[in-house]
């Protein structure tokens, strides 16, 4: 692709043809102010924050959808551009609550910081400000203070392109827009939790985590995820002993900047008082809680007993999948210690035959990131967006880029039928489902349709 | 839940389109079914939006961003006056004025009776006949001097 | 004031009722608008000549340019000049739309066009598709007028029947499938781009441009997008020559322009006059002021424009460039006329309420901006002004124009800004003394 030639703040920068000048600046570290930009999802220019100066354009142009061209200066930090971004941000904030002290976003908020920068210590509004009546969407994500919306979008946005179900929306106009569900509706998508991360202000957060704790009194330990069988990199956040919130952590082979709910959210179970968290003994019908030597010397004696009357061979270790490398290697430690090689953690495979005759370790076959970029995928007995979530995510974006190239609608079609009639019909061009989720081919290409509010770029 | 005749209607509109672009006739659809009920009940969004394989919160997006579908049940007519700038100019607020005195109620309200819900216009596009009014989002009336207003009001059963 | 002392214009009118110089209304009688009639005007000649003579495209793009025919819907952008930026051997759907959805306030001439000509319209954009290798198109019409919608609709029937639409047009190889589509109260969807996206089943709101709609339009398809009036003039260009319409006009300026003049006249209406004819001829023809009362101020191209002074009025042509050097613009011909009775603050708050309540609300500044300025005016208005209100209203409106994605804030910015330059007196007689300058009120 062809380069082209900019200068930003007076730094040369080369970028390849049909980037933005937000893009540009990105890969030379500028910094343009923004709230409804993000790098994932498509582009809406509607926020005006990133507002910028290009030289012989009339007025200030956005950044993010400003396409770069040859021998383009921009400046970013300008008198015309920060007189504009300052005029944004005054108007950000005439509605806005400014409850920062008693906001869960309070820390780690876009409007936030750059109000610090762009916003004046007073407000010239003297008016009443609108209030945004409140919205309950489920068990996850808290509306609770949707007056706190700047309408950037990005989780109506998030719901089209990314989750491929279309929950979310704005509804109204002007300035009764609001961002809510269909009437009443809670959110169902199973990566709803990222449409938390991706509102920049307090409108959206983790009803798990209400009012838990500020995000500065949180350390961090990076971790794996363990539901979504992708390995997906994640932050546990900790206060003293207690485990307050996961996050995602950026990694692009893999989760890219997104967690599913499951792995997300699952970190409550910790915390659960159902949870089990000293050893127990069964006796006479009834659970009761014992030492962990008592506990020890219980099972000791009990596989002593086994080897001495039935022989080690009776021993058997069935291990959670779930469970870390290192555990699965102590467990195989102890029952060949005991003298068994009975010892599996594939809990749900009947049919072993294919034992000692594979070489290597089973895999996917190709780097998980290369599933966006598919032009065919079998898949079998999976509901994946249940399953595997981000996988269906990828898959989203496979099936979307097979849009541009190919004819839309005979794939509509044939993606339905595929789906419907389940190998009655020869392999559709693009996607194909066979085995006991045939939903799984609609649900992932999304019902709710792509390409929303705004902004576009041609198809091809 | 929508009449065939209704349906037959939609289809119509559907058929405007290329075929993967049903969610095309969503306004059509709209009109039509809100012809039908009066207004536009969640469940009737909800129909729509399965009809033509769009999610339902884009259906609602669509009825709530433009002005004419009601959200809510409104009277057996709707009055519909322009007091835009041009109109204004004509008389336009005068004869607003005149029906909320002559029904006893203001704008977004609908009369004891169930008969009339009043509404204020923006531009309809017919400022050279103001004062105008619509009455239930299809009939222009021009003209309205207070004299065909009263006229109107006791025609309208 | 009372409403009507004219008697309102009912079909039939008597001859020349939009006036002489017209053109696209020439011999309208408001009941004359079906096919024969149509056909008995010389209607559809155009479009047969350039089936049966295979005339070449470009030779119609050539001959738009050369009419100078601005876009009439507000913009004012050469239509020639616009059908030449289709992609030309694109093998893809290419779409033609219509935009109807006349709703700036003052605006009320493709109303008529559609309901008293509406085969004007047609063979118009057939000739455009032909020109532009183009085989459906559709009419999007303003959702209140709904009697002009069904009638287009009627209109369309006739002209399949006839074999003036569809397939095989006059046994040529040209097809055209033309459909009519209404919108539901939304004056953004006027926006070119926030209509595509109405169209296209969606809230109408304006999309980023580039890309543009040319290369970008309806379902991301090259798509040329023009006015009713735009494309009612389209069949006289080819009966006549795109040379004899620039004359009936001005260079830069061709053809005629129908004006929609409302307000404090005796006749509101339209009227179809050549481009550059004096204003104070056009306001002769609407009747003069009304009550013979005094012009104290105009909107010349309808409400988003800034009002111009009733004496720089009077000594200006219309047209495009000579309302440009009176400060204001064409737009869509909507010309708005108020006497000295009126208050300029109440005129302007009516207008600011009316932005506040069209906005799209994608934007920041025009989501949040109209409805300050709305409430900054509507104080001032009420007796509660302070002092720095006019200043605060020039800065925000600052704040808005050129930072938004489509005109819409600058629509409202624009009013505001000279409303406050050309009455500023009367603005600051409101915050002084709390009471209007003048004796009746709009």
């Amino acid at each position: 692709m062809a380069q082209i030639n900019i200068e930003i703040d007076g730094k040369a920068v080369q970028v390849p043809a049909g980037q933005t000048v937000m893009d540009a600046a990105n890969q030379i570290g500028v910094y343009i102010p923004h709230f409804c930009y993000h790098k994932k999802l498509s582009i809406a220019a509607n926020c005006r924050m990133c507002l910028v100066q290009i030289e012989k354009a009339p007025k200030p142009m956005p950044a993010c959808a400003t396409p770069v061209a040859e021998g383009m200066k921009v400046q970013t930090h300008s008198e015309q551009a920060v007189t504009a971004q300052k005029g944004v941000m005054e108007f950000l904030l005439i509605n806005h609550p400014l409850d920062c002290p008693i906001c869960d976003q309070g820390g780690e908020c876009q409007l936030q910081d750059l109000a610090v920068g762009y916003g004046a210590s007073a407000s010239r509004y003297q008016e009443d400000k609108r209030v945004v009546f409140h919205k309950n969407v489920g068990p996850l994500i808290s509306m609770e203070e949707m007056t706190r919306c700047i309408h950037c979008t990005r989780c109506v946005r998030f719901g089209q392109e990314i989750a491929g179900i279309m929950e979310l929306g704005m509804s109204g106009r002007g300035e009764h827009a609001e961002i809510q569900s269909f009437v009443g509706r809670t959110v169902d998508s199973e990566l709803s939790g990222n449409m938390i991360d991706l509102c920049p202000v307090g409108a959206l957060t983790s009803k798990p985590f209400r009012y838990q704790a500020r995000t500065w009194e949180l350390a961090r330990r990076k971790s794996i995820a363990p539901h979504d069988s992708l390995g997906s990199n994640l932050v546990v956040q900790v206060k003293g002993e207690r485990v307050m919130r996961v996050l995602p952590l950026e990694n692009e082979a893999l989760n890219e900047c997104w967690l599913s709910d499951k792995d997300r959210f699952s970190y409550e179970g910790l915390n659960s008082p159902d949870r089990l968290t000293a050893p127990m003994l069964k006796q006479g019908g009834e659970w009761k809680e014992v030492d962990w030597q008592t506990a020890l010397r219980y099972v000791a004696e009990g596989l002593a007993g086994i080897t001495k009357e039935h022989g080690a061979d009776a021993i058997a270790a069935l291990v959670s999948p779930h469970s870390t490398l290192e555990e699965m290697a102590l467990a195989a430690q102890l029952v060949r210690g005991l003298g068994s090689d009975n010892v599996d953690f594939r809990l749900r495979q009947t049919d072993f035959r294919a034992d000692g005759k594979r070489r290597g370790a089973p895999w996917l076959g190709m780097p998980v990131a290369d599933l966006n970029s598919l032009d065919r995928i079998l898949v079998v007995g999976s509901f994946l967006r249940k399953d595997h979530p981000l996988v269906a995510a990828r898959l989203r974006q496979a099936v979307k880029k097979g849009r541009g190239t190919q004819h839309r609608p005979r794939h509509r079609r044939r993606l339905a039928d595929a789906g419907a009639r389940q190998g009655n019909r020869r392999p559709g061009p693009l996607w194909r489902s066979a085995g006991r989720h045939p939903r799984g081919a609609r649900e992932v290409e999304g019902r709710g349709r792509a390409g929303g509010a705004g902004g576009g770029h041609a198809d091809g | 839940m929508l009449s065939p005749e209704a349906l037959k209607k939609i289809d119509r509109e559907v058929a405007k389109f290329p075929p993967d672009q049903k969610q095309s006739a969503v306004m059509a659809a709209l009109a039509v079914a809100q012809d039908e009920k009066g207004w536009l009940p969640t469940e009737t969004m909800d129909f729509v939006a399965a009809y033509l394989g769009m999610a339902p919160i884009a259906v609602y997006e669509v009825a709530s961003f433009y002005a004419m579908y009601n959200l809510k049940p409104v009277g057996r007519h709707k009055l519909t006056v322009c007091t835009n700038l041009p109109c204004a100019l004509s008389g336009g607020t005068h004869a607003a004025a005149h029906l909320q005195n002559r029904l006893g109620i203001g704008f977004n309200e609908t009369t004891a009776d169930g008969r009339f819900t009043l509404k204020e216009g923006e531009c309809m596009g017919a400022c050279g006949d103001a004062p105008v009014l619509l009455v239930d989002n299809k009939r222009m009336c021009s003209w309205m001097s207070n004299d065909k207003l009263d006229k109107l009001l006791d025609d309208l059963k | 004031m009372s409403a009507a002392t004219f008697t309102p214009m009912t079909p039939p009118f008597a001859p020349g009722a939009y006036g002489p110089d017209a053109q696209i209304m020439k011999d309208i009688d408001g009941l004359n608008w079906r096919l024969a009639d149509y056909l008995k005007r010389g209607g559809y000649d155009g479009l047969k000549k350039i089936l049966a003579e295979n005339v070449p495209p470009e030779k119609i793009i050539a001959e738009m340019k050369t009419s100078a025919l601005r876009g009439r819907g507000g913009a004012g952008f050469p239509a020639g000049l616009k059908w030449s930026f289709m992609p030309k051997g694109y093998t893809g759907q290419k779409y033609l739309v219509c935009n109807s959805d006349e709703g700036e306030p003052g605006t009320f001439k493709d109303r008529d066009i559609l309901r008293y000509n509406p085969h004007s319209v047609i063979e118009g954009m057939a000739i455009a598709a032909y020109a532009m290798g183009i085989t459906v198109g559709y009419n999007y019409i303003h959702g209140e007028i709904w009697d002009t919608y069904e009638r287009f609709e009627e209109a369309l029937d006739e002209a399949r029947a006839a074999g003036y639409l569809g397939d095989r047009i006059q046994g040529s190889d040209f097809s055209f499938q033309l459909h009519a589509f209404h919108g539901y109260g939304a004056y953004i969807c006027g926006e070119e781009t926030a209509l595509l996206e109405s169209m296209e089943g969606k809230k109408g709101q304006p999309r980023f441009k580039p890309p543009f709609p040319a290369s970008f339009g309806l379902y991301g398809k090259p798509t040329t997008i023009n006015n009713t009036e735009t494309f009612a003039a389209v069949p006289w260009i080819i009966n006549h020559g795109g040379e004899a319409y620039l004359r009936l006009g001005k260079p830069n300026n061709g053809g005629t322009k129908i004006f929609s003049v409302s307000g404090d006249v005796e006749r509101p209406g339209n009227y179809e006059v050549n481009m550059g004819t004096p204003f104070a001829k056009l306001l002769e023809m609407a009747g003069g002021m009304r009550g013979g009362r005094k012009l104290k101020g105009c909107i010349p191209g309808g409400s988003s424009m800034p009002v111009v002074p009733g004496d720089i009025m009077m000594e200006c042509d219309m047209d495009y460039d000579s309302i440009a050097k009176a400060g204001s613009m064409l737009g869509s011909g909507a010309v708005i006329i108020m006497d000295d009775t009126r208050c300029m603050v109440k005129s302007l708050l009516r207008l600011a309420y009316f932005y506040y309540e069209e906005s799209c609300g994608q934007c920041t500044p025009c989501r949040e901006g109209t409805g300050w300025l709305y409430r900054v005016i509507n104080r001032i208005e009420h007796g509660e002004g302070r002092n720095e209100d006019l200043d605060l209203l020039n800065s925000l409106a600052d704040n808005i124009q050129g930072r938004t994605i489509c005109a819409l804030g600058d629509a409202a910015a624009m009013p505001v800004r000279a409303f406050i330059k050309h009455y500023r007196d009367e603005f600051q007689h409101h915050i002084d003394h709390k009471r209007c300058l003048v004796p009746v009120y709009v």
